[in-house]
């Protein structure tokens, strides 16, 4: 992880609640798909993390939905700002075996370590399937998807695009029918809940990816711990990957 | 910048504050050690903790309430696991202790006074996390408890003052009296949050930006009545308001809500003091209490 101040390259909002941001890749190591970066909003008073939704070595791209003060103030940023970012933080996704069978799984804003999981697997040439839902069609950033030979199944929960329903729904039917090796998610905690017990039932290893409030996201603090079934584990530094099996979900954490 | 205080020989009069620091080896790739006077773990208890469940954190305008509930490895795992690599980063190393009675706190640190990798111990006497009486809450406790503390270790004792209280030179003269080498004014205070979408209250210690005219206030009021040296600490973000604790009597400031947001703060807080030491043509020691006078 360093500190670094990032020239900022680009920045496009996006069907008006979301947004994208590309900046100077100034870390001193390659962030790995999962991982996340801390980025001071000048509005709030704490950093706000952000998954890191690709990269090369020349820059880093984050998407976000404007939710609050931070993300409404981060949208607000211009081409040749600088930003103050600590990064990249967390720990990633697991690697895989190279014929493993993976479904990824993304609902909402949970489509950004999604995309850089999927542009990883496509330059690898691995087979996989992306379950990728919405609210409906505009809030689908389909725009984004990497060029590959990859299966997509898209939902809307108004049907507005693909399947009426929820994604957890139709990666479910698929899953029955084509048993994956392993899953990675990213989305709202409920969906990630339904996913995860889905998983469970069917024996399938599923990685997640979760949020939650964040002071040091340095894993100095202990604030933002979520329990599994080893006690407290903070998702800053233990996470924000968990393999979903280890997550107390009936405590609504 | 160098500055005696106790038995500690610091670099610089900026430390970080316990509970921003992790066990202290954790933010080498984000913050400049060489700019800190001391490194200070986390509150450490006899035994491994568990904490408080979550949530744990709330964000304020200026400020932060958390409440963590001391959760750490306990002392015997962290001697194993981290005082060698504490070692090696060469400064004081200050360990802060609690516990849930003074019999337990008196354990914590008959068993660490013996590693000669720990300088000094802060008496975390007031964490208000915990269910039970707290002890800086009150002096006659305050006195008790350091004073048996003070026959178990020579090690430089460090007093961290509560101030949930009216008049926090009570405590702080208790803890000089029983033997304590330094205060250090102030912990959080106790606040609340009010979650609206859960509809739900919680109850924290608050830090940050907005608890810093009351530190002072503390700092100021203690240097008059107490000869031991004290650490300002309690919403420091700049060099300024380092200044303003050390003209009020700090010999050193702790930085800690603010320096986790900026890792580079220590750094810059540290030139800033300095700048103001050549402007005015004065040593550190010069500064502290400058704007201030002791009564007795």
């Amino acid at each position: 992880m360093r500190h670094i101040k990032a020239e900022v390259f680009s920045k496009k909002i996006l069907n008006d609640t979301y947004v994208e941001v590309v900046f100077a890749n100034k870390f001193n190591i390659q962030p790995n798909p999962g991982q996340f970066v801390h980025i001071l909003t000048k509005a709030t008073f704490i950093r706000r993390p952000f998954s890191i939704a690709g990269c090369t070595d020349q820059w880093v791209r984050i998407l976000f939905k404007i939710r609050g003060p931070g993300t409404k103030k981060l949208s607000e940023v211009k081409k040749g700002m600088q930003l103050d970012i600590i990064g990249p933080l967390g720990n990633s996704f697991p690697s895989v075996d190279k014929k493993a069978k993976i479904y990824l799984v993304a609902g909402g804003i949970g489509i950004a370590p999604i995309l850089f999981v999927a542009e990883q697997f496509v330059k690898e040439k691995r087979y996989f399937k992306l379950f990728y839902g919405a609210r409906n069609h505009k809030d689908l950033l389909i725009q984004f998807l990497p060029d590959g030979e990859y299966i997509k199944f898209f939902t809307t929960d108004d049907g507005s695009f693909g399947k009426k329903g929820t994604v957890v729904e139709v990666f479910e039917k698929k899953s029955e029918e084509e048993k994956p090796d392993i899953v990675f998610a990213a989305g709202p905690m409920k969906m990630l809940e339904k996913l995860s017990i889905s998983c469970k039932q069917h024996n399938i290893d599923a990685y997640i990816s979760l949020e939650n409030i964040m002071f040091c996201g340095l894993g100095v603090c202990q604030g933002c711990v979520i329990e599994t079934i080893d006690g407290y584990k903070r998702v800053c530094k233990e996470g924000p990957i968990f393999n979903s099996k280890k997550i107390k979900w009936n405590l609504k954490n | 910048m160098k500055i005696r205080i106790g038995k500690l020989d610091l670099d610089t009069p900026v430390l970080p504050a316990s509970g921003t620091f992790g066990y202290g080896d954790e933010l080498v790739d984000v913050m400049d050690y060489r700019h800190l006077g001391a490194i200070i773990t986390k509150t450490l208890t006899l035994d491994e903790t568990k904490g408080n469940p979550p949530p744990r954190v709330w964000e304020l305008e200026n400020g932060l309430l958390n409440s963590i509930g001391l959760q750490n490895i306990g002392v015997k795992r962290f001697c194993k696991e981290k005082l060698h690599i504490l070692s090696r980063l060469n400064k004081p190393l200050i360990v802060s202790v609690s516990g849930k009675t003074t019999d337990e706190l008196t354990k914590c640190i008959e068993f660490l006074t013996l590693r000669k990798e720990i300088s000094a111990f802060e008496l975390n006497l007031s964490c208000p996390n915990i269910d039970e009486k707290i002890i800086s809450e009150d002096p006659e406790m305050t006195f008790k408890t350091i004073e048996k503390i003070r026959k178990i270790t020579d090690k430089t004792l460090i007093a961290k003052l509560s101030p949930n209280v009216s008049d926090i030179t009570q405590t702080g003269i208790a803890a000089e009296k029983a033997g304590a080498d330094i205060l250090c004014a102030v912990n959080t205070f106790k606040g609340a949050y009010f979650d609206w979408e859960k509809m739900k209250f919680y109850k924290g210690g608050v830090s940050g930006k907005m608890i810093f005219p009351m530190a002072l206030r503390s700092v100021f009021e203690l240097y008059k009545k107490v000869s031991i040296p004290i650490i300002g600490i309690g919403g420091i973000d700049s060099g300024k308001k380092a200044l303003e604790m050390i003209l009020a009597g700090a010999s050193a400031v702790g930085i800690g809500t603010a320096a986790v947001i900026f890792p580079d703060l220590v750094a810059k807080i540290c030139h800033e003091i300095y700048q103001f030491m050549e402007m005015e043509n004065k040593s550190f020691i010069s500064l502290i209490g400058k704007m201030n006078e002791k009564e007795k």
